[in-house]
């Protein structure tokens, strides 16, 4: 069994692009680079909400995809200093409200019913891939409380929790963190990815997860349990608020998903292989799991220097410009600890801090994610334990409100 | 606050401490071009870094941070007290070594000097010297080069409607014994800082560090838009005219000008000397546009072309209260209670709109809390946000079709108190203040069975008020209570509450 053929991959890139007054610049006038850029290097960068989206084409292996990123970042900052713009690659911006991605597409996919049969065995490790990439600490004047805010926020509805579909009564779909995507090339698409800003961190994670999609490709396909689910919504909580420090919930037992991505590198070797790297390619991957740092860890300890906001874009612009400082950064960070995965009690705790007073109990919902059982069930024990007040009105809906 | 943009000159140093020269680019957060005194200038900051490339390299831009900023943007400081006679200078930049002397105009007469330095430049002055009397506002005027800044010297008495000048600019000072509200002709016409006379933080006030519009963070800013869009805030406009006036019992300002090519708006502030209430009222007019370019009178035109959709609302931005920054309003024959959990979480209740005309808005923690009264017949709908640095109240009408001649607008009461409540009967909102030599409580409230009494507690003290009926142009009635406080009890805490039947309501 082999889902994927030929065995292909690339990844969208969207980047910020600042003038000298640090605005960002309008699609309108990215596009005018991208096609510069497209003409000159072939490959078919467009533009997203304010950001030059610089799909690295289809890459059949891991040296292909480094010398992409290479040439794209080079070649796209050259052309934009001529206008004095600069390029910002991070995964959201601190003040204005953009997140932004690197959306990994692995091909080759010949039958979407399988895709979507695909989309249920890898929905679980989406959270992982989510930890690693975590690259948002700050947004819109926030800062701290989740090292992805994109993750956590869903990035404005473009990285959805993944739903299990059937392939007898699916619809074209657009969003899931993971999921089949056939128009245009047709792959699957990982979207949960937050944007990188180191260079060579962002060819190893695409390379690392196009291997493992593949290697998924070849397994035979297995449904998801509700209960699996359940663990993988808040596994993908976990993700977005501890990075690479998170523990998750894995087959009735707990953990650390630096010990799970290190598995998921065992098992896709062979995958990797096909596209040309080794484990011992991946030195940035390998430290960071080591140390469970991430590049949002790298991105909080800047930011611990500069407490307004604005001034702290302008200063993590300057260094996420270059590429690399995450790289040269990573070998003097200290080690960070592993945090538990949430117990019963601390996921109650996440669904309380959703809710205000007169909240819609639809807000709850954003707390992990959870399927309707699952969530409403979580209301009921607040409800029961004193914590919250429900109150139902047919103009107001249900809203509930916490005790104090 | 403010701060600058600037474009990198120079960077020197070694280690981690640099010299940084730049020249200023623009204003932060709006991204205007630099005062006038710091055109062509090339200025220094010093900073400590951990790595120099996060500073960047000559042509690079570097934000400042407000501290950062504050002397380059507000070289000249002008610090006056209501009522005395001093007066500050302080120069916390100039371009040289040596400052030039410093000018103070006012009451028709000039004074210059040198300044002294210690540790930063400064000078004192007495109004006094100048003619002042405590009974008059005094206008200075002081130079330094080419820096220049204006303020008052404000009456000592304890009601009063005058100009004044803050560090944003021109606004117009409303004082009684119970409130000082500063109006502020920028975003179209504003509240821009409200406190209590005696004790307390501002309601407005927030954090000064961070760079951010200053209303964003807390005031009171009228709102408007056209279909689905962002509200307009008015940002960017500055009213034309104005004026400050004592009339009847109370003093108000006026304003005027000019928002968009067919738009016109007036906003009007008025504060009454015996309750600590503002009464608001805002009016947009459409016009038909000025310079209608020739092909687009050649169109055909049907009346639809003509019509505008106008939404009309308000946003009061506060600090965000540590318990919680909630609102109180009745829906659905029911007083609820609102409040948002999360950051950047914005709720608009569209669906349903507040009876009985009335919102009161409570930071309980900080223990202020702001009542606004609107009219019971034009019902608003509920909305609110909460950020990181900031929580607002966010009502707003349904729209109204509007055609060129045509006019909408809206009144509001604001009450502010240092107490507040709210019960199945109403809201309301107390505080106390010193009106002459004697301690004075008050409560204002809106209720649906009226009360009979307020009740004030104080140490061991309990006082009973009958509550009257304010009737307000705009808003109905509204029910008010005060009763002077026994001597010597003014420090206890204030307790306050209505007598609903022969229970007392929730306080």
């Amino acid at each position: 069994m082999n889902l994927f053929q030929p065995r292909t991959f690339s990844t969208d890139w969207e980047i910020m692009v600042l003038d000298k007054l640090e605005r960002t610049v309008d699609e309108q006038k990215l596009m005018a680079f991208a096609a510069v850029l497209r003409r000159e290097l072939d490959l078919p960068i467009t533009v997203d909400w304010r950001t030059l989206e610089c799909p690295l084409g289809i890459n059949t292996s891991f040296a292909q995809l480094w010398e992409r990123v290479q040439t794209v970042t080079h070649r796209a900052a050259q052309i934009l200093a001529e206008f004095d713009l600069d390029l910002y690659p991070t995964g959201a911006h601190p003040v204005e409200q953009f997140f932004n991605a690197n959306h990994v597409h692995v091909g080759t996919l010949r039958d979407e019913s399988a895709a979507i049969r695909l989309e249920s065995a890898l929905l679980s490790y989406t959270p992982a891939f989510a930890a690693l990439a975590v690259n948002s600490p700050l947004s819109q004047g926030r800062r701290g409380a989740w090292k992805s805010y994109r993750v956590a926020h869903h990035a404005h509805h473009a990285t959805m929790p993944t739903q299990v579909r059937e392939p007898h009564f699916a619809q074209r779909m657009w969003g899931f963190d993971g999921g089949a995507k056939m128009f245009g090339g047709p792959t699957f698409e990982v979207r949960v990815l937050d944007a990188a800003s180191s260079f060579r961190f962002l060819a190893e994670m695409a390379t690392f997860v196009a291997a493992f999609v593949h290697h998924t490709g070849t397994q035979e396909p297995r449904e998801i349990s509700p209960q699996e689910y359940r663990d993988a919504m808040v596994n993908r909580w976990s993700a977005a608020k501890h990075g690479l420090q998170a523990s998750f919930h894995w087959q009735g037992a707990t953990i650390p998903v630096a010990d799970l991505l290190r598995q998921m590198l065992d098992e896709c070797a062979a995958s990797l292989e096909t596209l040309g790297a080794q484990r011992g390619d991946f030195s940035l991957l390998e430290a960071m799991l080591q140390k469970r740092v991430t590049q949002a860890d790298w991105t909080l300890q800047i930011a611990a220097r500069y407490p307004d906001p604005w001034v702290f874009a302008s200063a993590h612009a300057k260094l996420a410009r270059h590429g690399n400082v995450f790289d040269e950064w990573l070998p003097s960070a200290p080690p960070l600890d592993v945090l538990p995965a949430p117990d019963d009690e601390a996921i109650l705790q996440a669904h309380l801090e959703a809710i205000g007073e007169g909240t819609h109990f639809y807000r709850s919902r954003d707390a992990m994610s959870f399927p309707p059982p699952l969530a409403d069930a979580v209301i009921e024990q607040l409800v029961e334990t004193g914590r919250v007040k429900r109150e139902s009105s047919p103009k107001r809906g249900v809203t509930l409100s916490r005790i104090a | 606050m403010q701060a600058l943009l600037g474009k990198i000159i120079e960077v020197a140093g070694d280690g981690a401490k640099h010299r940084i020269t730049f020249e200023p680019l623009c204003t932060l957060p709006d991204r205007k071009a630099p005062p006038e005194h710091l055109k062509g200038a090339k200025l220094t900051i010093e900073r400590e870094v951990a790595d120099p490339r996060e500073i960047g390299e000559r042509g690079d831009s570097i934000a400042l941070t407000v501290r950062e900023a504050k002397p380059f943007l507000q070289p000249l400081a002008v610090s006056t007290i209501r009522g005395r006679a001093l007066i500050t200078l302080r120069l916390r930049w100039c371009p040289g070594d040596s400052p030039p002397d410093w000018v103070v105009r006012a009451g028709g007469k000039i004074r210059s000097g040198k300044w002294r330095e210690n540790p930063s430049f400064h000078a004192s002055l007495q109004a006094t010297d100048f003619g002042w009397q405590s009974h008059e506002t005094l206008e200075i005027e002081a130079t330094c080069g080419d820096f220049k800044m204006r303020a008052f010297v404000t009456p000592a008495q304890e009601i009063f409607a005058t100009k004044i000048y803050t560090a944003r600019g021109a606004a117009w000072r409303l004082k009684n014994a119970w409130l000082s509200a500063d109006v502020t002709p920028r975003s179209g016409g504003a509240l821009e800082d409200l406190r209590r006379n005696h004790g307390g933080l501002g309601y407005f006030q927030n954090n000064d560090h961070l760079i951010h519009h200053p209303l964003d963070w807390g005031g009171h800013v009228d709102r408007f838009r056209s279909g689905w869009g962002e509200w307009n805030t008015m940002r960017d406009k500055t009213l034309e005219t104005g004026g400050a006036a004592r009339e009847g019992a109370s003093s108000r300002v006026a304003l005027e000008g000019d928002i968009e090519d067919d738009l016109r708006t007036q906003f009007s502030a008025t504060l009454l000397d015996d309750w600590p209430l503002l009464l608001l009222r805002r009016d947009f007019f459409l016009h038909a546009k000025k310079d209608e370019k020739k092909d687009e009178k050649d169109e055909l035109k049907q009346p639809i072309d003509a019509m505008r959709l106008f939404q009309t609302g308000f946003r009061c931005a506060v600090r965000p209260d540590q318990i919680a920054s909630r609102a109180w309003c009745r829906a659905d024959g029911d007083v609820m209670m609102f409040s948002l959990a999360q950051q950047n979480e914005g709720a608009n209740f569209w669906h349903w709109t507040m009876e009985d005309g009335f919102a009161l808005y409570e930071q309980a923690a900080r223990r202020q809390w702001l009542l606004y009264f609107f009219d019971a017949a034009s019902r608003p709908h509920l909305g609110l946000w909460r950020g990181p640095h900031a929580a607002t109240l966010e009502p707003f009408w349904p729209g109204v079709p509007l055609k060129p001649g045509d006019s909408t607008g809206f009144s509001l009461g604001l009450a502010a108190g240092e107490l507040g409540g709210a019960s199945e009967s109403g809201a309301w909102v107390a505080c106390r203040a010193k009106q002459g030599d004697e301690w004075r409580c008050a409560l204002l409230g809106r209720f649906k069975n009226v009360p009979r009494e307020a009740v004030f507690r104080l140490g061991d003290n309990e006082i009973k008020a009958p509550l009257g009926a304010l009737l307000l142009p705009g808003l109905g009635t509204i029910y008010a209570a005060t009763a002077p406080l026994p001597e010597g009890e003014a420090h206890y805490e204030l307790w306050a509450g209505v007598t609903e039947g022969d229970t007392e309501g929730d306080s």
